[in-house]
């Protein structure tokens, strides 16, 4: 080449190369090549309640467990199909979701619980709302539709109660806004989550009380879901993802604002009436640790209970066992070991 | 509905009449200072130029427009469009495509709340009357031009209105066909009266037809000379060879003529006087 | 008879294509099922009764809000194609309901009208209103002045010219507009479910969905509603093979 040509074309690339941090002339601070990209699948928008993968992605713990995650939204459904053929590697689903799509041959697992306490519930007025739920019998109950966790746990209390659908009047909110309903009287009672209808009808000035399942009907909360390919071809990876994020979990309970500032920086909405946000968190984080935070262990024996239950109310058919539907393994030994250890790790990297 | 007592028509009285539109070249008169009276019973051609609102007298004479000064009369009374005093041919058939030939013959008395099997009957005899009896079922598109244009003036004559106006009824035929139909018409004429008005281009056809010939000036239309036909009838409508025929056809063009003078261009007015 | 030969012939065809793609993709059960799953998870559906019991439902809210939609259309239709002033002053109000998207406005409609069926017809007459409006309006501008002006020679007044010239005349085009707007009407009553119905064929694509996670089921539905498009589309056609005849 010319000596003039050579030169120009030396001043042309070498800026370039300078200027690529990751090329073969200096490593890369700011990206590391051995993580992996993985695709989180997390319900309908962005919302303060998925603060453990914020803080997770934030704080550095699933970098450290080597996962670099991508986080999107999808409707229940998408996400059950997507990860079940392998679209996405992880999801968030409803348990009594996921045995009915086990059952229907959706290859997913239920591999670690987020919510230890089952989030949804019956709210009324304080003083309408009775203490055993064969007292439903003649009420009018406002719900989204005849599907997910709020019908199948409405449907479990009332069977506790000795009462089935047509003992009391369903009325459907589409729209999932039957916390209007219950403001106009149009309804006596409507399901709800616990961290979100409550709050809202106490910011109208309506007292409210609930009738939980927990002690009567219990149900398994939402959790992780992976595909059945992933989670045999890669358990290490499964685990990891397991892991690090109850190890974000136990670190928002233990400092909540950590959380909040977490779900800040990814969920705009959270910026129009932060003090409500707030408010859903802090209910939220109650509900992860019902009675004391598990770092995502799977209680079997409930599962079993809620098997059956569900079997009963005719929404499964019991062709798939419920062995077959979680992962208990991918979430071991529960409790403050595995935290620290974690937390500490994530510092040193850090 | 009037009837048509007299047997031979009405008179039409058009009394310095004048219509003016506005466009959006700003005001247009169509008709300026127009009165003639035509008699019961007379067949009166109205020939013109183009645009010297021969159409216009017309529409005025049916009742669909009013004239800006001046009045029209038929026995006496303004024009209404509908009360069965004037019937009108048009230039085309103007038959509605979706009706048989029947019903559409039939619309006039349909209009006025006629009986079904009274409005098929004057029909049928309004069609076999103009020669189109074997097509009462037909629908319009199956007709050829000449058989429409026929139907068209079967419409017009099956309320048997004592004034019948005819605007260029014939123009869009070929000259054969034309020639027949006009011998056609001078015979229902001649077969039951009425006062007929018909509006034409051609001074052959004016001077086969008329009792008198109305030329008109270039717009805005006047009376440019009432040229009467004193040839006997029945006429062929073939008249070439008859002398006075052709004297009468003369002077109607040199009517025209003269009629258009005031509008001949330079140019032409040079190569004229050249 | 080879019209119907050639018709079943094509129809094969798409069922071929449709079980090819679910093969050579691989395609999961809960992606895309094969036909053979869908026809036979269908037949279980009618014989359970499931499958009527929501077709029918779906069915009322067509046809009552086709017929209340289209009615309304035509009238408004022909006032829009004869007085300028009218299309002045309606058509913005027209054309921005056009343009709302009817998913946005199908819940207000609903709390509007009270829920229920009442609510799911308005929805629905709502969604085939403007084809049939706008087809209507324009045959009836396109009728031919010619015959108007042989009509009011002979007497007819603004009512008659539209009986007997204009609305025969603008005929083909609003059935033009009747067939875009029989078709839209299957989609306007799954909307409308979707926006508060307790059953119905878009109640049971949900049901399927997002409670039986029961893929098959939700393509039966899907069948069955474009079943039901096909057939409404053919009566349209049939109808106006009688009565429009030019």
């Amino acid at each position: 080449m010319r000596p003039l040509r050579f030169l120009a074309t030396l001043v042309l690339v070498l800026p370039l190369l300078v200027a690529c941090e990751c090329g073969p002339f200096a490593s890369c601070p700011g990206t590391p090549p051995d993580l992996r990209p993985v695709t989180l699948l997390l319900g309908f928008r962005p919302d303060v309640q998925f603060a453990p993968f914020y803080v997770a992605q934030r704080e550095g713990h699933y970098a450290a467990a080597g996962l670099e995650v991508t986080i999107e939204h999808k409707s229940a459904p998408d996400v059950q199909r997507l990860v079940a053929s392998g679209e996405a590697e992880f999801g968030v689903a409803d348990a009594t979701d996921v045995m009915i799509a086990r059952t229907e041959d959706f290859p997913i697992t239920y591999v670690s619980t987020l919510y230890q306490a089952f989030p949804v519930a019956l709210i009324g007025p304080a003083g309408s709302v009775p203490d055993d739920p064969s007292g439903l019998a003649g009420m009018t109950i406002g719900t989204p539709g005849r599907f997910g966790s709020s019908w199948h746990a409405l449907l479990a209390l009332l069977e506790a109660g000795g009462l089935t659908e047509d003992d009391v009047t369903i009325r459907e909110y589409p729209q999932f806004n039957q916390v209007d309903g219950l403001a106009n009287g149009d309804v006596d009672l409507i399901t709800g989550f616990r961290n979100n209808e409550p709050l809202r009808l106490e910011a109208r000035g309506i007292e409210v009380e609930l009738l939980t399942v927990d002690e009567i009907a219990p149900l398994p909360g939402p959790g992780v879901i992976v595909g059945d390919e992933l989670l045999v071809g890669d358990p290490d990876l499964v685990r990891a993802f397991v892991e690090a994020t109850a190890a974000a979990q136990a670190e928002i309970i233990a400092d909540p604002d950590i959380g909040f500032a977490a779900a800040e920086a990814a969920v705009p909405a959270i910026s129009e009436d932060p003090d409500v946000a707030r408010a859903v968190l802090d209910a939220t984080i109650e509900l992860w640790r019902g009675e004391e935070f598990g770092a995502g262990r799977i209680p079997e024996d409930l599962w079993r209970a809620a098997y059956d239950t569900m079997l009963r109310l005719g929404f499964i058919d019991g062709s798939v066992p419920v062995e077959d539907m979680i992962a208990p393994d991918m979430s071991q030994a529960a409790g403050a070991n595995i935290r620290d250890r974690w937390i500490a790790r994530v510092r040193r990297s850090g | 509905m009037t009837s048509n007592t007299s047997g031979s028509g009405l008179d039409v009285g058009i009394d310095a009449v004048g219509v003016r539109f506005a466009s959006p070249a700003g005001p247009m008169e169509t008709l300026d200072a127009f009165s003639l009276e035509v008699p019961a019973g007379s067949f009166t051609v109205v020939i013109g130029p183009n645009g010297c609102g021969k159409s216009t007298l017309l529409r005025l004479v049916a009742g669909l427009l009013d004239p800006t000064v001046g009045a029209v009369r038929i026995g006496g009374t303004a024009p209404r469009a509908g009360d069965g005093r004037v019937g009108i041919a048009f230039q085309q058939p103007r038959l509605v495509p979706w009706r048989s030939v029947l019903d559409n013959v039939a619309l006039p008395l349909e209009l006025t709340g006629a009986a079904a099997d009274e409005r098929a009957r004057r029909a049928t005899e309004a069609l076999e009357r103009v020669g189109l009896g074997g097509v009462a079922h037909l629908r319009p598109r199956e007709l050829s031009g000449g058989m429409a244009q026929r139907a068209g003036l079967a419409r017009a004559l099956v309320t048997e209105p004592p004034v019948l106006l005819l605007d260029e009824p014939f123009s869009a035929l070929d000259a054969l066909t034309r020639e027949t139909f006009d011998a056609e018409l001078q015979r229902l004429w001649l077969d039951r009266p009425r006062t007929v008005i018909l509006v034409t281009h051609s001074v052959s056809e004016a001077v086969a037809l008329a009792d008198r010939v109305v030329v008109m000036t270039p717009r805005p239309g006047r009376v440019a000379r009432v040229v009467a036909v004193d040839l006997p009838r029945p006429r062929p409508a073939d008249l070439t060879g008859n002398a006075r025929a052709a004297e009468i056809a003369a002077e109607v063009r040199s009517a025209l003529a003269s009629g258009r003078a005031i509008e001949l261009r330079p140019w032409l007015q040079a190569e004229v006087l050249a | 008879m080879r019209r119907v030969a050639a018709s079943l012939a094509s129809f094969g065809a798409f069922l071929l294509a449709w079980k090819v793609v679910t093969v050579v993709g691989g395609l999961p059960v809960y992606i895309l099922p094969a036909p053979e799953v869908v026809a036979e998870r269908a037949l279980r559906a009618i014989g359970s009764g499931v499958l009527w019991e929501h077709t029918a439902v779906t069915l009322l809210e067509i046809v009552l809000g086709f017929t209340v939609g289209a009615i309304l259309a035509v009238l408004t239709g022909i006032a829009l194609g004869k007085s300028l002033l009218v299309e002045r002053v309606l058509s913005p109000y027209i054309v921005a309901a056009q343009a709302v998207p009817i998913l946005a406005l199908a819940p207000l409609l609903d709390i509007w009208f009270g829920g229920g069926l009442l609510a799911r017809v308005a929805i629905c007459a709502l969604i085939v209103f403007f084809p049939i409006a706008i087809a209507t309006m324009v045959g009836i501008r396109a009728a031919d002045p010619l015959l108007d002006e042989m009509l009011r020679s002979l007497g007819a007044g603004p009512a008659q010219r539209t009986r007997l010239l204009e609305v025969p005349s603008a005929l083909p085009v609003i059935f033009g507009g009747l067939r875009v707007g029989v078709t839209l009407a299957v989609i306007g009553a799954v909307v409308a479910e979707w926006a508060g119905a307790g059953s119905g064929l878009g109640i049971l694509i949900n049901i399927a969905n997002q409670g039986l996670f029961d893929t098959p089921l939700m393509f039966v539905a899907l069948a069955a509603l474009a079943i039901i498009g096909l057939a409404f589309h053919g009566l349209v056609v049939v109808a106006e093979r009688r009565l429009v005849s030019q």
